[in-house]
């Protein structure tokens, strides 16, 4: 500060400073929350607050919004502690991704999507799930995957041939109380499938990952359990 | 030149100042008793790809897959993979594995506790605390830790493992480097002289006022752990080569009567052969390194250690990587071959499920078997290593039925799965 200028002077000066960083923040959060999809990590505050620092490409961003959870069953609060119950060095800030909105420094959660506990940086998020993928399920045992992106569905399986489903059979599910239902028929290989999603945290409790969705895949006599990720 | 008053600058940073109470007599015996070295494999080791091997099932193993089978030395079998083998070969005579553990968690935190304390409760000792605390409660640097678990319960603080450089200055403060002092030894000796008569003319006189006579008694308490200390030159190395060196050192020195060690890099979710492809030889490098140097150091019939991790791991999964499972092995071993060794000692299913065990033969018995959990393990070691404690808040209550006789030479289990 000018030690000559006047005290009042210098005052208004840095109110309207403030006042510039400030709106200029704002408009910095809002016009980045808006892209509705939301990655980075969350930290836990006292009496439940959530904390969450947006990565900014392959880097975690300065700021640090504060997280209402408003996803079904607060889901993204039952994610964040099911993973922190049993990933390595739990103390540490959680990569978390969800859709929300933000508005000043308030992110709403609208759906959660997943929690790793086993990302430490921005940069090193699995690349299992492409930009632009529309649904995403797995699961183990046996292992299975559903993927849709602008061009089909694919449902891949270990050692088998993949089966493609036309996008077009997910575009409009039966909705149900609790989630939707998807049923679609193979024209190129043949075979349908159901799938049942249900939208509440999803767990296998072992693999340090929570998930926004919990989806049951019926395809022939086999029956698939698992997790959506993006739904 | 570092003074007494820089010097217990440095022995509070390295020693807990109970460390210095007890020994206030030169006198104290240097310990000589068996030491132990607990090694945690950190991140939840797979079974599979250690001393519990499937070699068939290619939702296992990537080996399995490419049916390379698992190596074989003795009655033990290891997967084949990172230097398993070799280490198998040299030390299968010396180790007892144990196979079919239950964790009963899939936290890393609860298993880290769990196998450290033998049970999943807080408020329990550590097997290290518990050693040096019944073993060794006045030798200086009775627990030393490199890493794991280090709550104490109480009775006995874990001493932060020093490096090379600060474990030579706390024995010898007076040395520059391993050839050249900072003063002339023979100069110090005299200083360390008057000092001493300093002090006694001050007692024979008799009129000290109570805090000047506690500072005398903490100099005296010091000096004396200074002289303990300094028993350690007799062994000093030129250079340290690691931390288990300083360990080793200390051990043989007689001021250690345990050490806790942690080799990560087993949490593989993903791509678990190519990090294990890493931290396999590492765990391994580890524990030959601390067996090999032993022997060098003529401690190697002392020498218990123990590796373990919080739990094991799934088949692989989607991402060719392991999930959190509870039920995994340990494998415990002597510098010498001990009777108990080249031994298998309970089993898991195909996909490691859990397989109850007759607790007397190791024979696998679905009826009236039990699960080996941490605390029957825990049980079975405090009994061999004899550091049974009558304290009532420390008991792992485990019923006469379920004491597993791991160290009878002539209970095993194999591998009746493969």
């Amino acid at each position: 500060m000018n030690r000559n200028m006047p005290s009042n002077v210098s005052s208004a000066a840095a109110r309207v400073l403030a006042s510039i960083l400030l709106t200029g923040f704002l408009a910095l959060a809002a016009t980045a929350g808006t892209a509705a999809e939301l990655r980075g990590f969350a930290s836990l505050g006292l009496n439940g607050l959530i904390l969450f620092q947006p990565c900014d490409g392959r880097k975690v961003s300065n700021r640090t919004l504060k997280v209402d959870d408003a996803t079904p069953d607060t889901a993204l609060t039952a994610g964040i502690d099911d993973v922190r119950r049993i990933m390595l060095e739990s103390g540490r800030p959680l990569y978390v991704e969800f859709r929300g909105d933000v508005a000043g420094i308030v992110a709403t959660a609208r759906q959660f999507q997943r929690a790793l506990g086993t990302v430490a940086s921005c940069e090193s998020v699995p690349s299992v799930i492409a930009a632009g993928t529309r649904f995403w399920a797995a699961g183990d045992e046996p292992s299975w995957r559903l993927v849709l992106t602008a061009g089909d569905a694919q449902l891949e399986r270990p050692g088998q041939k993949p089966v493609r489903f036309p996008a077009a059979a997910f575009a409009a599910p039966v909705k149900t109380p609790t989630g939707r239902v998807v049923d679609a028929w193979s024209p190129q290989d043949g075979g349908s499938i159901r799938l049942e999603l249900t939208e509440q945290m999803c767990s296998d409790g072992r693999s340090e990952s929570a998930y926004g969705a919990r989806v049951t895949l019926r395809y022939g006599s086999t029956t698939y359990e698992g997790c959506a990720a993006r739904f | 030149m570092i003074d007494r008053r820089d010097f217990l600058k440095i022995a509070s940073a390295v020693i807990p100042t109970w460390g210095l109470i007890p020994i206030a007599s030169a006198q104290s015996p240097l310990y000589t008793g068996k030491f132990l070295f607990n090694v945690h494999a950190s991140g939840g080791i797979d079974a599979s790809s250690w001393f519990d091997p499937r070699e068939t099932d290619a939702t296992m193993n990537n080996y399995a897959a490419a049916r390379t089978p698992a190596a074989v030395a003795g009655n033990i079998r290891v997967a084949p993979m990172g230097n398993n083998a070799a280490f198998l070969q040299r030390y299968f005579q010396n180790m007892l594995v144990l196979n079919g553990v239950n964790s009963e968690t899939n936290s890393h935190d609860d298993g880290t506790r769990a196998h450290a304390t033998g049970m999943l409760a807080m408020g329990y000792p550590n097997l290290s605390e518990l050693f040096a605390y019944t073993q060794g409660k006045n030798v200086p640097l009775s627990w030393l830790n490199a890493g794991g678990f280090m709550t104490s319960a109480g009775l006995v603080p874990a001493t932060p493992m020093p490096d090379g450089n600060s474990f030579r200055t706390l024995i010898s403060p007076n040395a520059q480097s391993a050839q050249t002092d900072f003063i002339k030894q023979g100069d110090v000796a005299k200083m360390l002289a008057a000092r001493a008569e300093r002090v006694k003319a001050q007692q024979a006189a008799g009129n000290l006022v109570p805090r000047s006579q506690m500072v005398n008694a903490q100099f005296d308490a010091a000096s004396s752990s200074r002289a303990m200390l300094a028993r350690v030159n007799d062994f000093l190395p030129p250079t340290f080569d690691n931390a288990a060196h300083v360990a080793l050192v200390a051990a043989q020195a007689g001021l250690m009567t345990t050490a806790q060690f942690a080799s990560g890099g087993f949490d593989g979710h993903g791509q678990l052969a190519n990090s294990y492809a890493q931290s396999l030889p590492r765990l391994t490098d580890l524990v030959d390194y601390i067996i090999t140097k032993a022997g060098e150091l003529g401690i190697a019939n002392r020498l218990v250690v123990r590796i373990y991790s919080e739990f094991g791991r799934t088949p692989l999964n989607n991402g060719n990587g392991k999930d959190h499972w509870p039920v995994g092995c340990q494998v415990i071993m002597e510098g010498t071959p001990p009777a108990w060794g080249n031994r298998v000692f309970g089993a898991s299913g195909p996909r490691h499920q859990q397989l109850k065990i007759d607790p007397a033969t190791g024979a696998v018995d679905a009826v009236n078997g039990k699960v080996m959990t941490p605390r029957h393990v825990h049980a079975a070691l405090r009994k061999y290593l004899g550091i049974q404690t009558s304290d009532p808040k420390f008991q792992l209550n485990i019923p006469a039925s379920e004491n597993f006789d791991i160290f009878n030479p002539n209970a095993k289990t194999g591998y009746p799965t493969m």
